[in-house]
């Protein structure tokens, strides 16, 4: 009796199973062509249907079907797990047409053979001139175009007037230069009784600060990479001057991590002064109107020369995308002007062509000109192809500076020593 | 007498608040979870400066479930936990009962060798188990060598039959059935029971409260499966609960408040589960009729 | 009787295999063969993508050179011990009191089993809520009580014990109901008989339940011991294995060299290390553990 309970368990069991495998088989097979003939793209996106500008994509998507009589296959990657998804999909050559990727990943992908040039669809492409030719730089790698910028996502110099006043500053002019940064940034600053901040005069961030030091060894006029001859250069005298100055700064701020957007003390009404992510801003302000005059921005503030760090999103090609010129055809619909005007509409977020960018200045001029400014001067990563490397050691050379294990200059030579490694 | 009685009620009370205080220790991040999730948007985006939200909108746990096809979502877990949770009692179980019980060649090594393969971490054999479903011989398109489809990608059974496979269970059920009475065994052969009428007459009643053990943990992790559904599914249409979370997560900002209130939503059916199988594993075995 | 055992161990069961095929069929396809390929590219270059060459032991020549590695064992074995073992005995005194015919647990034993049913990456999101330095209920609490307030994970001294407690937190509901099973498989007589024999509870504690419960004890050892060896979700999304590297575990540095520096092969040596710490821990527990005359 229990035995034939069981056999009979079982059965259903694996009739389930394969009624599972058989439902979702059927789905499997629209990846290939259809009977009908009709061609078939494959597109995955960082992020997801509802949040910034998945709906305008969306929308983008659906259009271009009804255009061009092409099914459009997309889907959202998550941001954190991008890197997992793609690299099982390569390993296993089921990866996409055409993805979106970031400024972070796209020397990583370039290595691994992923993306593939553009510079023969780019020269007779019409978007050519109308994007920031900082932007286009961003996606170029010896003299080959890998990567279409659309998306930049500057950090943006962000104060707080009502606290400049109340220290006595004048809450309509930021800083001027990094002297009087550290000046304004200890007026700022307010700590206990045991002398521990509890709020920014700068938000210095104590892990993950290389967004700042990017931002200011540029200000000093230097690189930590020489990108021609493709080695480290951490160790010069304006480095231990760069990181001298942060670890000053870093006197006057509370603890925080970076990577950890949430807890950034300029939103958390913990800090008066410092650099932030434009869309983690935007997106604070959009929520609290009332924080809106409070606030001041710049795209940055100088030292011996401007220079802002700018995130960017890219639309690339894979290697793996069956028919080229097709792929190329969704990334130049994708970033043509009607689509872009769109998206800059809805999400009220930039985007790298000129022939937009009036229009997003225009929707909130004081924060958007920030913004822009920030896109013109913006730089990424260094190109090299142990960027990855690079980021982490920065990292670690800064945390190891900023809980004083380590001297400014110790901090880079042992940075320098173990990237030197790597270039070998 | 009365003393005796005395100490015996302080000992309640004592016992009782003890438990109590732990459960509520535990129990406080939940709390933080709860509170979260009544915030209004303006408050989490206040960070963590607002702590307790102004006014409790209970309304998040509706906006939360309107973004994307929760229903489906919701299926889709279901038909992947439940299909594994069942394969998995069954495999397990027997292998579990062969290993505890059973005398055949090469059983140390088998057993040593399931063990080895449940120690390397996820994050270390992901990328080769990926590449396994993708080549898997026969099916989705592919040859006898596993060539030319796509496999088990984008199919329920890609995510199920790796998790069916892991040697949790078979573990779990060998443990526990060697602490059986062995004497019963020996009775039941002298009966003349085969090895089959063994496991379906007496490990199989007598295993109740570990098949209700092995059944919960089994579905806790199944349900809770992120890395497997999102690396083998393509199609938006298959997402599971845990990756449909990604919708409230963005480059640099997170909706906590729907987040949260969604991961309320998305615990509470183990916690049925819970509540309702509690009785099999507080039960006991003694109940089931066995002597000696 | 001695006798009786030893005519029965000759023959074997042959049937046996029918029982473990199901398992080991699908088992040797997903894990084994896997497994087995890792080990194989210790001894490669592999990059995931374009080289897989043999090179020797290059790679765990390498790993013994490697500071930060090393500071990954350590840690790693800092976080198993001070996981492991207070998550056992809590578990344990936990499920005590809840196998107690004399207290109602229900409800209780429910909230305490919540934290194992909640993802590894939610719970850690909840957890950074807590531990915030600057505006985190932790502190808050502290600052409201007039106590000095804490760094937290942001500390180099406090962000490894951070992430142990948090382990225990959630370890604890799941060492109770596997506990509470192995408690409640103990036939009641063994009780009985105890009581009879006027044995106090402590007593009977040692010498009954204790040894009786060696098989959970066991299997919650061996499954504990490979789950904190392979922490990892917690220490990516909390810390990403600082301060200082002060939290960085072994699994983080495989998934870092592997998939942020596409050092495969360099990873694949890590994770053999890995396993073979664990095979041998668990050899040791098996020998410690198996009941006499199996």
């Amino acid at each position: 009796m229990k035995k034939r309970r069981l056999f009979a368990f079982s059965t259903a069991l694996l009739m389930v199973l394969s009624m599972a495998s058989c439902n979702s088989g059927s789905s499997v097979n629209s990846k290939e062509n259809d009977s009908e003939g009709q061609k078939t793209i494959e597109v995955w996106s960082r992020g997801n249907e509802t949040d910034s500008h998945g709906p305008s994509l969306v929308k983008a998507f659906k259009d271009y079907e009804k255009e061009n009589n092409v099914k459009v296959k997309y889907q959202f990657i998550p941001h954190d797990d991008a890197p997992t998804k793609w690299n099982a999909a390569f390993a296993s050559s089921t990866a996409p047409d055409v993805m979106d990727i970031g400024i972070v990943h796209m020397m990583e992908r370039i290595n691994l053979k992923h993306i593939v040039p553009l510079n023969d669809y780019v020269e007779n492409w019409e978007g050519k001139d109308d994007i920031y030719p900082s932007m286009l730089d961003l996606g170029t790698y010896k003299d080959n175009i890998y990567a279409i910028a659309h998306f930049p996502d500057p950090q943006i110099f962000a104060y707080r007037k009502d606290k400049f006043e109340e220290a006595g500053l004048d809450p309509n002019s930021p800083p001027e230069d990094w002297d009087q940064m550290l000046e304004y940034a200890e007026k700022l600053t307010v700590k206990d009784d045991n002398g521990k901040v509890t709020f920014a005069g700068f938000t210095m961030p104590t892990q993950a600060a290389r967004f700042v030091a990017n931002i200011m060894i540029r200000q000093n006029g230097s690189l930590f990479v020489d990108e021609e001859n493709n080695t480290p250069n951490m160790v010069t005298k304006e480095a231990i001057e760069t990181f001298e100055y942060m670890n000053e700064l870093h006197k006057y701020t509370t603890v925080f991590d970076n990577n950890k957007t949430d807890t950034h003390p300029l939103i958390n009404d913990s800090g008066a002064m410092g650099y932030i992510p434009n869309g983690v801003l935007s997106n604070y302000l959009k929520n609290n109107p009332d924080m809106k005059d409070k606030f001041g921005f710049a795209s940055n503030v100088p030292g011996k020369e401007s220079a802002a760090w700018c995130g960017v999103w890219f639309y690339t090609m894979t290697s793996q995308a069956d028919d080229k010129d097709l792929a190329w055809d969704m990334i130049s619909y994708l970033t043509s002007t009607d689509v872009l005007t769109n998206r800059v509409e809805e999400s009220g977020l930039p985007a790298t062509f000129k022939s937009v960018s009036d229009n997003f200045i225009e929707k909130n001029p004081e924060i958007n000109k920030a913004i822009m400014d920030a896109v013109e001067i913006g730089a990424g990563n260094p190109k090299v192809s142990w960027a990855t490397v690079y980021e982490q050691e920065l990292d670690a050379a800064l945390e190891s500076m900023f809980y004083g294990e380590k001297s400014p200059e110790e901090a880079l030579e042992t940075a320098q020593e173990n990237l030197l490694k790597e270039t070998k | 007498m009365k003393s005796y009685h005395l100490q015996k009620t302080c000992n309640k009370i004592c016992m009782k608040t003890i438990f109590i205080l732990i459960a509520l220790i535990v129990v406080f991040p939940f709390v933080i979870m709860v509170l979260t999730a009544l915030k209004s948007n303006q408050e989490i985006t206040q960070g963590l400066s607002a702590f307790f939200p102004k006014k409790l909108l209970f309304s998040n746990f509706i906006e939360a479930m309107k973004k994307g096809d929760w229903v489906r979502y919701f299926i889709n877990t279901a038909i992947i936990t439940v299909v594994t949770v069942s394969l998995s009692l069954v495999i397990n179980s027997l292998a579990g009962y062969a290993f505890a019980r059973m005398r055949f060649r090469g059983k140390n090594t088998l057993f040593y060798c399931a063990m080895v393969g449940m120690m390397l971490p996820m994050q270390v054999i992901m990328i080769p188990v990926f590449l396994q479903i993708k080549e898997i011989p026969l099916l989705g398109g592919n040859d006898i060598w596993g060539n030319g489809g796509i496999g088990l990608v984008n199919n329920y059974a890609g995510v199920i039959l790796p998790l069916i496979a892991h040697p949790f269970g078979v573990f779990l059920c060998r443990q526990f059935f060697m602490g059986f009475p062995k004497e019963l065994d020996e009775a039941a052969k002298i009966d003349g029971c085969s090895p089959l009428q063994i496991y379906l007459r007496l490990y199989l009643p007598m295993g109740v409260p570990i098949f209700a053990t092995l059944g919960l943990l089994k579905f806790v992790d199944t349900w809770n499966q992120y890395t497997w559904p999102l690396l083998v599914f393509n199609d938006p249409k298959m997402n599971t609960v845990q990756l449909a979370l990604n919708a409230f997560k963005g480059e640099t900002t997170t909706e906590w408040n729907y987040l949260m209130a969604a991961t309320i939503l998305i615990i509470l059916p183990i916690l049925i589960l819970f509540i309702f199988l509690q009785k099999y594993f507080v039960q006991g075995i003694a109940t089931t009729g066995m002597k000696d | 009787m001695t006798h009786k055992h030893k005519t029965k161990s000759i023959g074997y069961d042959k049937v046996a295999y029918f029982f473990i095929l199901p398992f080991f069929l699908i088992f040797t396809y997903f894990y084994f063969i896997p497994t087995f390929k890792v080990i194989m590219d210790s001894f490669t270059n592999y990059d995931m993508f374009t080289t897989r060459d043999f090179i020797g032991l290059k790679n765990y020549i390498e790993l013994f050179k490697d500071d930060i590695f090393i500071k990954s064992m350590g840690n790693t074995f800092i976080y198993t011990i001070f996981t492991l073992f207070p998550t056992l005995i809590i578990g344990l005194l936990i499920a005590l009191l809840a196998n107690s015919t004399i207290i109602k647990t229900k409800i209780c034993r429910t909230l305490i089993f919540m934290p194992h049913v909640v993802s590894m990456v939610a719970v850690s999101m909840i957890w950074i809520f807590l531990y915030d330095p600057t505006n985190g209920v932790f502190n808050q609490i502290l600052k409201a009580l007039g106590l000095p307030t804490f760094d937290f994970l942001m500390d180099p001294n406090m962000a490894l014990p951070c992430l142990i407690v948090m382990g225990i937190w959630k370890g604890v509901g799941y060492n109770m109901i596997i506990f509470l099973s192995g408690l409640k498989s103990i036939p009641e007589h063994y009780y009985e008989a105890a009581k009879l024999d006027g044995s106090s509870s402590i007593n009977t504690f040692f010498k009954i339940t204790l040894p009786l419960l060696s098989p959970t004890t066991s299997f919650l050892l061996i499954t504990g011991l490979i789950g904190s060896f392979n922490v990892f979700d917690q220490v990516n999304v909390m810390t990403n294995g600082g301060p200082l590297y002060r939290t960085t575990t072994i699994v983080h540095q495989i998934y870092t060299a592997g998939f942020s520096e596409y050092k495969l092969g360099y990873a694949s040596a890590m994770s053999v290390i890995l396993l073979i710490i664990i095979v041998i821990i668990t050899v040791i527990n098996f020998k410690l553990t198996q009941p006499k005359g199996e």
